[in-house]
This record gives C-alpha cells, sequence and structure tokens, in this order.
C-alpha cells in the first residue's frame, strides 16, 4: 500500500498534499444499482421458471449455477468499486496528478507541473449534478501537454479555484524569489525559463520558508468555505490541532 | 453429481486468480487507512459464505436423494 507522504511515484520529499479527490458517490450509484438487481433477478426467476427450467436439469446443478452466479456478481460489483475507488485527483503544492483505473489492467497516472496550468474550468451539468454538488473540472495546460479532464469532482468549483490558486501562487513566489535573488545579487536570473523558477521554489521549500505558509493559507480558506461539514469531505482527526483547525501540509480528502 | 462439482471447481480456481488480481491492485494502490483493507475483508467474507452454503446444500441435497 502507499504510505501517506508517498502519494504517487514522482512525489518529492518535501512535496505537500493540497487536494486528494476521489470521484463522487454517484458516480459508483449506478453501478451499485445494478449489483442489486442483478442480486434480486435468481430470487424472482427461481418462483417463475422453477417449474420449467430447473425440471430439466439436476438439483446439483442448481446449486452450482446459483453459486457461480453469486461469486460473479461479488466480482463484479468488486471491479466496478474498484475502478470508482482507485480513480483519484492528488493536487500537491508543485503538481497536478490524475490517477485512472480502468479495469484492473488499464491504470494511467498523469502528472503535471502546476506551473503549466494555463486555465482551469469547472461545470456542473443536469439536475442530479447540481442536486449533489458534483461535475467537471477541466485544466487546460500549455504546450503540447495533454489537458486534464477530471470527471465527477465533488464541488468541482473550488477544486477549480484551488488549483488556480496554487499556480498564481506558484508564479508569485517564484517571481519573488527572483527579485530578492536578484536585489541581493546572490543569483543572476535574466529569464522565464519555468525550470528555474521551479529550482527557486524548491530552495525556497527546502528552508521552509513561504510555500509552507502558503499551504496553510490555501488549507485555510478552503476550510473557511464549509461552514457546516460535508460528507465528502473527510477531514482526518490527525490533521487537526486542538482549536479544530487544519495544520500545515495536512490533506484535505473528497 | 461429479461433473457439477468439478465445473464448480474449474470456476473456482478462476475465481481464486481474479481475487488474487484484486487483491494486488488494492494492496498496490490503495493507501494505508482507506477503505481497501475493509472492502477486501468484506470479499472474502461474502465468498467463504456463498461456497460454504454451497456445499452445505450440496450436502443436504445427497442425503435427501439418498
Amino acid at each position: 500500500m502507499l504510505d501517506r507522504g508517498n502519494y504517487f511515484s514522482g512525489q518529492s520529499r518535501d512535496e505537500k498534499i493540497v487536494l486528494f479527490v476521489r470521484r463522487h458517490w454517484m458516480a459508483f450509484a449506478p453501478w451499485a444499482l445494478i449489483t442489486f438487481i442483478l442480486l434480486i433477478i435468481p430470487i424472482i426467476a427461481y418462483f417463475y421458471i422453477y417449474s420449467t427450467v430447473f425440471g430439466l436439469v439436476g438439483i446439483y446443478w442448481i446449486i452450482v449455477i446459483y453459486s457461480i452466479y453469486y461469486l460473479s456478481v461479488l466480482a463484479i460489483f468488486l471491479n466496478s468499486w474498484l475502478n470508482y475507488y482507485l480513480n483519484t485527483t492528488i493536487v500537491t503544492t508543485d503538481h497536478l496528478v490524475d490517477i485512472r483505473q480502468n479495469g484492473l489492467f488499464n491504470r494511467q497516472v498523469a502528472e503535471q507541473s502546476l506551473l503549466r496550468v494555463q486555465d482551469v474550468s469547472s461545470r456542473m451539468k443536469g439536475i442530479l449534478q447540481t442536486f449533489f454538488r458534483y461535475g467537471r473540472v477541466f485544466v487546460e495546460t500549455a504546450g503540447d501537454t495533454p489537458n486534464f479532464e477530471l470527471n465527477n469532482v465533488p464541488r468541482p468549483y473550488k477544486v477549480a479555484n484551488t488549483i488556480i490558486g496554487l499556480h498564481q501562487d506558484l508564479i508569485k513566489n517564484g517571481s519573488h524569489q527572483r527579485q530578492a535573488a536578484e536585489a541581493e545579487g546572490e543569483l543572476n536570473y535574466n529569464g522565464n525559463n519555468l525550470a528555474e523558477i521551479e529550482n527557486i521554489c524548491s530552495v525556497d521549500k527546502d528552508n521552509n520558508n513561504s510555500i509552507g505558509n502558503e499551504d496553510n493559507i490555501y488549507l485555510n480558506e478552503f476550510d473557511k468555505f464549509s461552514n457546516k461539514p460535508e460528507k465528502n469531505v473527510e477531514k482526518s482527526s490527525q490533521n487537526m490541532n486542538d482549536s479544530g483547525q487544519l495544520e500545515d501540509g495536512k490533506i484535505i480528502k473528497f | 453429481m461429479l461433473l457439477p462439482i468439478l465445473f464448480y471447481l474449474f470456476f473456482l480456481i478462476i475465481y481464486g486468480v481474479f481475487s488474487a488480481i484484486f487483491i494486488y491492485h488494492l494492496n498496490e494502490f490503495g493507501y494505508h487507512g482507506d477503505a481497501s483493507r475493509p472492502v477486501l475483508a468484506a470479499y472474502f467474507v461474502l465468498t467463504i459464505i456463498i461456497i460454504i452454503i454451497t456445499v452445505v446444500l450440496f450436502i443436504l441435497a445427497r442425503s435427501i436423494s439418498a
């Protein structure tokens, strides 16, 4: 199992998780309904076709068929749950990571620097999405890098705002560090190279300076939106201090 | 009676392989403290219950037919 603090393979040592988003439970609801229907079909069938079909085969075959059927339904349910549950999106102070599990043998992990984010949009469409507050978040990235389309995300507006805020702060921190370094004459930085800005940010993180403080601001801002406890937001008691506020660098889970 | 039992055992072997793949995925890609372990435990409990019920029904059917 993956340990906390090591949520994806490319995570650096000091990179902090800001958002950990699973798909909304409504994305799994159709599968739960299908499973329920599959469970009751043999019970109904037993009464209707007992005298016809069951009379043609022996009792042992009936037992075997029923057992195989229910084990198969269980396997289908677990497979669909696994596809739902292992689909996650992780937003760190530096990266956006989208993990998609499509079946047992198809797992995709897309990772992109937040510096490359150009535009973030969110959408809730339809009665169900509006009522249960989930929808789509679309993250447009610079260049030829693939865009991110996060479907069935709970509270998409807040997720989008958080990504935009992190992106802007990452740029702002890079810019501030560049100006400070230039003023002190310690760094001769004269370009818009994103890699160099990232290096400056990572230096800043090593010193536990502004990045850590910014995390705290984001978490508090995010927390500020939540006036009442929400079912799809799990705030671990371990992540909170005595006053009930989220501590620095802790995770908000959806 | 032998043929249904052999068929069932063959199915259980395939089912066991798929279960092993499920376990691998949840162990490999799940996170500590999430719902992976409880769901896996529930899956195993339900599987064992179904198999036990099947065996009991087999024994009952055999005793009735005898």
